[in-house]
């Protein structure tokens, strides 16, 4: 489960073109809701589920050419008007709308490239129902063979194209195979990752054209819930650690400056076995602030987290270092502005390097729970 | 004169200048206060025409903008169907030529609106274009101005589901007196919709304000509404900005200009298809601006008049100054500077007169152009700094030019001389000189023979036309001259003694008669040649009407009285039509806009009715071996201004880019048109579809069956027919003539401003005659003469020079009219005209300038009568 992802993309579409556009509470169209035990099967379920409200396909990663090191993401967003596919041959679709974001970030030069896109259904945004293929303009997710390829761009600045082979999984978050977000029956959702991608291909920046090899990650979730009222933010990583082991972990601010017990933490073994942590059983401590000079955000872009490691049965103090300060979104046509960049994690006790992650951090720039409601 | 001494002693050149000026020029202003006003407001009054033309026609045509110009920006190319829409899954095909390149495409469905319950009165343009994806431009390109426009709807309603939601500027919803969340209704094709204003839009910032005719929608919404599903009228892409855009726009381009060879598709820039659509109205508005100069050339012959007038006056200081040593540079240098500082003055009142003037014209110039060519809506004047600096120069040179030859005169005329001559002037020496004029008029007979120069955009501009037209003028001003003698023989028959005064006036007629008269002549002589384009222009196209309407009524699709539009009734609508009881048939047009060798013009698909004695007959200039309907079978007929624009005449072979291919076609026919001048192609309607595909017809011209009555017709029609224009042949044909009074609302206005410059010049120059005359006065009051005979005789005076350049003036229209209806009108918009003069016309206007003359005379007559003799200039 990634609540803060379903949360992003309300808030996101929330601050639109429609003010009215996200349904409100109390909305009469019927929604599917993720079921305790459900059987999730491949390559089917890797497709488009568009009787689920909110769905999406997030990529984050880090590539090499090299001594050059980029941070890459790439996101692609369905939210449901009205249940149900839109028909292949309808150009300007009502039921779906399709928000795309693409970032690159170059710590060479200090530059973090992003745009952001909002499509409805039809000729130039869609996903396909019963195998991945999602695109949104010239970008492009699908299925090809044993792995994936993604076309991205940030307008005639950066284009990339990656062919990413997985290297585990897919795994899927939660227990009976749903990832519970609230106390609420329905807040749950069909969370699905690949924790670990071989990424090869190419990067375009600067006008120069680099060969590029890396490891991404790569989140599917479905679901169509809300977010807590007494939400105002999230922080969310996942950490790639170089002894083939992941961790995907996220706190959920509340009003009270509190965590919410919904937050959680989960390994990865290289085998894709998890092991889950509930809070308060692990730490995140909000440290290393960068403050924004497009918003005004102070985001803690430095966090620690504490947490037992599985394998010794040692705590781990392990505080992540973003390559690039300034890697926020800024809003664009979601209207919303959120942090999310490319980190080394370092172990605190061996002074190592010991991975690579990416952050997110939202609800800094905007109150995302107020928006919502 | 006392400060005449101090020039030995110190004979500094800049000290003579200020001694020179404080005593020549500004002691006269101080003196004449009221000359010297009047003198800067002939040239404000010159300038401001001149500019306020300039502006207003700016004005006007740039409020034609592309949509993504007034709301997400500027798009980088427009891909267009040659004729009609085309299909949406253009888009799919686009997206796969392009594949993974950066690009945006912006579908737009455009549609003319005629408001419920309104008669072909403002067409509302309904833009649809997507709502969602819109919002991706705007993020773009730093462009931010318009972000959240269409966000400012609130109620937590699905904007996305309502179908009839509508966005507009706030013009919009002014001028259709709709507020934000209130409903209107508009036909659309053959659809009454509802629409709610769903929200006003914020003007976006350094752009137009968004045009008081565009009402945005989704452009899904807008396919249902109008019944056209799948249809698209343009796409409009946008490459994003990086270091590599460049390079980016060039493969985009070669791929894209591969894709519309291969689809029969338009692929052009926004400048390109701007000035496709612009570049029909350029020679009109060329035209005015021309016009407006000659306004100001009337405004340089009465500043010539008053500046020699003031050398006259002070040629005995002159003398005297050149006595005591002051050599004639000095002099000359002093005039010119107070021509300088005249003119900066006068350019400065004139380019605030003419921002208030524009405003005012800049209407009925859009209007012009949108009843002639396309949808326009004006925006509010400009004044940049360009313009201002180009007003300035304007003005200066003009005041400086019209200085300069009585600077000449009084530099250059000896000391004994000037105190002999005393206060009589002896004008201008050209306008003594009759060979001269003689010789300007055999000038203007022969430019007038020159061909068009071609200037960029395929603008034929008619230079020996205008060249002949100020040759003529200026030849007519210098002849004139001669009037005088007869003018005062006609004046002294039988009259009694003050006007007898007054024609012994004339008979000694000086410098400032001939200038006064000049003037009057140049502004009588162009707003007559005007009145004889007008009128030849409603002869010619009153008989054009008679001929070719000769159907009893007439059907439309809304707008198309406009020349851009391609909006049709469709097919199942006009065989409705034909099947109503009482039709015994009809002509059928069915009208694109296509592009003929780089160019836009008209291709018309004719189908006539079938009985040989009842249908359209056309006015032939070169009429085919076959001018019925069988005729265009074979071939193609042009209209005479497509004949001109492209140099093709019978037996020439048209090339015609279709969706259907290249097609070839014949002429066999060249007929007059004088509803278009971008010129039309007429081929068979059959031929219309077969290459083209669309069905629908633009209108429809019907035949009653004998004993119908056309009223009764006309309701049924407008009652099944509620989103159609239908019209009786009277009622089309009086609206015939109101779009073509329209059209030359701004040029009416332009010559009574000429006849008000002169009339006011006159009135001007009478004043300094009487001031020169004081003496002369005092002896006439002192032999009896009261006030309101010195009035009279004054009067009689005034009335001879403005009889003089009224008949001076009438005399070179006839020439001047001949070379704008043969010269200028044919190689600017290629129509053939019948030369008509209006006798009426010149009646009116003769009356009204010999009597505003003679009552301007009069007062001036009556103040300056109690002059005292020795008032020291």
């Amino acid at each position: 489960m990634k609540p803060s992802r379903s949360n992003l993309t309300l808030s996101l579409l929330c601050g639109a073109f429609f003010s009215g556009f996200v349904p409100v509470q109390g909305d009469d169209a019927v929604w599917s809701v993720p079921r305790a035990g459900h059987q999730l099967t491949f390559p089917q379920d890797h497709g488009s589920h568009p009787d689920f409200k909110i769905e999406w396909w997030y990529l984050t990663g880090h590539l090499f050419s090299g001594e050059r090191r980029f941070g890459f993401q790439a996101t692609f967003f369905r939210f449901g008007e009205k249940p149900g596919e839109v028909p292949d041959k309808v150009a300007f679709g009502t039921g779906q709308l399709y928000l795309a974001h693409m970032g690159i970030s170059d710590p060479e030069t200090g530059q973090f490239l992003h745009e952001e896109r909002l499509n409805r259904a039809g000729w130039d945004a869609g996903a396909r129902v019963g195998d991945l293929e999602v695109f949104n303009g010239n970008w492009r997710l699908h299925r090809q063979g044993e792995g994936l390829e993604l076309v991205g761009s940030v307008r005639a600045e950066a284009a990339f194209s990656l062919k990413l082979l997985p290297r585990k999984g897919p795994v899927v978050f939660g227990e009976d195979g749903i990832s519970r977000k609230g106390p609420e029956g329905t807040a749950a959702s069909y969370y699905i990752t690949f924790p670990r991608l071989e990424a090869s291909g190419t990067l375009e920046l600067d006008g120069e054209t680099l060969a590029v090899t890396g490891e991404a990650w790569m989140d599917h979730e479905i679901s169509s819930s809300q977010l807590d009222e007494n939400q105002v933010g999230w922080n969310w990583t996942c950490i790639q650690f170089h002894d083939g082991r992941e961790i995907m972990g996220y706190v959920l601010r509340t009003k009270e400056r509190g965590v919410s017990e919904y937050s959680k933490l989960v390994w990865i073994d290289p085998d894709g076995s998890l092991i889950h942590v509930r809070w308060p059983d692990y730490e995140w401590e909000h440290l290393g602030h960068w403050e924004s000079p497009t918003t005004g955000a102070v985001y803690p872009v430095s966090p620690r987290l504490t947490t037992t490691d599985p394998a010794s049965g040692k705590a781990r103090h392990l505080r992540l270092v973003p390559i690039l300060e300034p890697q926020e979104m800024t809003g664009g046509s979601g209207g919303v502005s959120y942090w999310e960049g490319a980190c080394d994690v370092k172990d605190e006790d061996s002074g190592e390097i010991v991975g690579r992650a990416y952050l997110e951090m939202t609800g800094y720039a905007d109150d995302i729970g107020e928006k919502l409601r | 004169m006392s400060k005449g001494p101090t020039l030995r002693q110190d004979c500094g050149p800049r000290r003579v200048g200020r001694v020179l000026w404080s005593l020549i020029i500004w002691r006269h202003w101080c003196r004449e206060p009221w000359l010297t006003l009047m003198l800067g407001g002939i040239l404000a009054l010159g300038v401001g025409v001149f500019l306020s033309v300039r502006l207003a026609n700016k004005a006007a045509v740039s409020g034609f903008t592309l949509f993504t110009e007034s709301v997400s920006g500027q798009s980088d190319l427009i891909l267009r169907p040659r004729g009609g829409q085309f299909h949406e899954n253009v888009l799919r095909e686009l997206r796969s030529v392009t594949g993974r390149l950066p690009v945006d495409y912006f579908p737009v469905l455009e549609l003319p609106g005629t408001p419920a319950g309104e008669e072909e009165t403002g067409l509302i343009r309904l833009v649809g274009v997507d709502l969602v994806a819109i919002g991706n431009a705007l993020g773009q390109k730093g462009e931010v101005s318009g972000e959240g426009s269409f966000s400012r709807s609130r109620g937590g309603q699905n904007l996305l589901g309502e179908s009839n939601a509508a966005f507009s500027g706030d013009g919009f919803a002014k001028a259709r007196g709709v507020e934000e969340g209130e409903g209107f209704t508009v036909w659309v094709r053959d659809r009454s919709v509802n629409l709610r204003l769903a929200a006003i839009l914020p003007d976006p910032a350094n752009r137009p304000a968004l045009p008081e005719n565009l009402c945005l929608m989704d452009l899904p919404a807008l396919q249902e509404l109008a019944g056209c599903e799948n249809e698209l009228s343009r796409v409009e892409v946008r490459f994003p900005a990086g270091p590599k855009a460049e390079a980016l726009a060039s493969e985009v381009i070669g791929r894209l200009s591969d894709f519309a060879r291969e689809k029969g598709l338009l692929l052009e820039t926004p400048e390109e298809r701007k000035s496709s659509i612009t570049q029909m109205s350029a020679a009109f508005r060329f035209n005015l601006a021309i016009l407006s100069g000659l306004a100001l050339l009337v405004g340089v012959y009465l500043i010539l008049q008053a500046m020699e007038a003031a050398v006259t006056k002070r040629r005995g200081e002159i003398a005297i100054l050149r006595s005591l040593g002051v050599m004639p540079e000095q002099i000359r240098r002093t005039w010119l500077t107070e021509a300088l500082v005249l003119g900066l003055i006068g350019s400065l009142a004139g380019i605030v007169l003419g921002r208030l003037l524009a405003s005012g014209l800049v209407g009925a110039i859009a209007g012009t152009v949108n009843t002639l060519y396309y949808e326009t809506t004006t925006e509010a004047v400009k004044l940049d700094p360009g313009e201002v600096v180009f007003a300035l120069l304007f003005g200066v040179s003009a005041s400086l030019l019209a200085g300069w030859i009585p600077a000449r005169e009084a530099a250059l005329t000896p000391p004994a001389q000037s105190m002999r001559q005393g206060g009589q002037g002896g004008g201008l020496l050209l306008l003594r000189r009759w060979p001269v004029g003689c010789v300007l008029l055999g000038a203007a007979l022969g430019v007038a023979w020159l061909p068009p120069l071609d200037l960029p955009g395929h603008i034929a501009f008619p230079l020996g036309g205008y060249l002949s037209a100020l040759a003529a003028v200026l030849g007519g001003s210098v002849l004139l001259c001669r009037l005088f003698t007869p003018v005062s023989n006609l004046l002294s028959w039988r009259a009694e003694a003050m006007r007898r005064y007054a024609a012994s006036r004339l008979a000694v007629v000086g410098g400032r008669h001939r200038l006064t008269a000049a003037g009057l002549s140049a502004a009588i002589g162009m707003s007559a040649a005007m009145a004889i384009l007008v009128a030849s222009f409603e002869h010619t196209l009153t008989s054009w009407i008679g001929q070719i309407l000769k159907a009893d009524l007439y059907v439309a699709a809304p707008g198309a009285a406009s020349t851009s539009n391609d909006n049709l009734i469709p097919e199942a609508d006009w065989r409705r039509i034909l099947d109503l009881t009482g039709i015994d048939g009809a002509d059928s047009l069915l009208r694109q806009t296509i592009v003929f060798e780089g160019r836009e013009v008209l291709l018309g698909g004719a189908d006539y009715h079938d009985d040989p004695e009842r249908h359209l007959q056309l006015l032939w200039i070169k009429p085919p071996p076959d001018p019925g309907p069988r005729g265009l079978v074979e071939g193609a007929w042009i209209s005479e201004p497509f004949s001109r624009r492209f140099g093709k005449g019978i037996g020439d072979l048209l090339e015609i880019e279709t969706p259907a291919g290249l097609r070839q076609l014949p002429v066999t026919g060249v007929y007059a048109d004088y509803g278009n001048e971008s010129g039309t192609i007429l081929v068979s309607r059959e031929r219309c579809v077969e290459w083209f595909g669309d069905t629908g017809v633009s209108n429809l011209a019907l035949y009653l069956s004998p004993g119908i009555d056309p009223e009764e017709v006309l309701e049924r029609l407008r009652v099944e027919f509620p989103f159609l224009v239908a019209r009786t042949n009277a009622k089309l044909r009086g609206e015939s003539i109101r779009i073509f009074h329209q059209t030359f609302a701004v040029t009416y206005a332009l010559e009574a401003i000429a006849v008000i410059i002169a009339v006011g010049g006159l009135g001007l120059a009478l004043a300094g005659l009487l001031l020169e005359r004081r003496s002369e006065l005092s002896t006439l009051r002192a032999l009896g003469a009261t006030r309101r005979d010195i009035a009279r005789a004054a009067m009689w005076e005034s009335g001879g020079i403005a009889f003089a350049g009224l008949a001076g003036g009438l005399a070179v229209s006839f020439f001047l009219g001949w070379v704008l209806i043969e010269v200028i009108n044919p190689q600017s918009f290629g129509w053939t005209l019948r030369y008509a003069i209006p006798w009426m016309t010149f009646g009116g206007l003769s009356l009204v300038t010999l009597s505003t003359a003679m009552l301007v005379g009069w007062i001036v007559g009556y103040r300056h009568a109690n002059l005292r003799s020795d008032r020291e200039e």
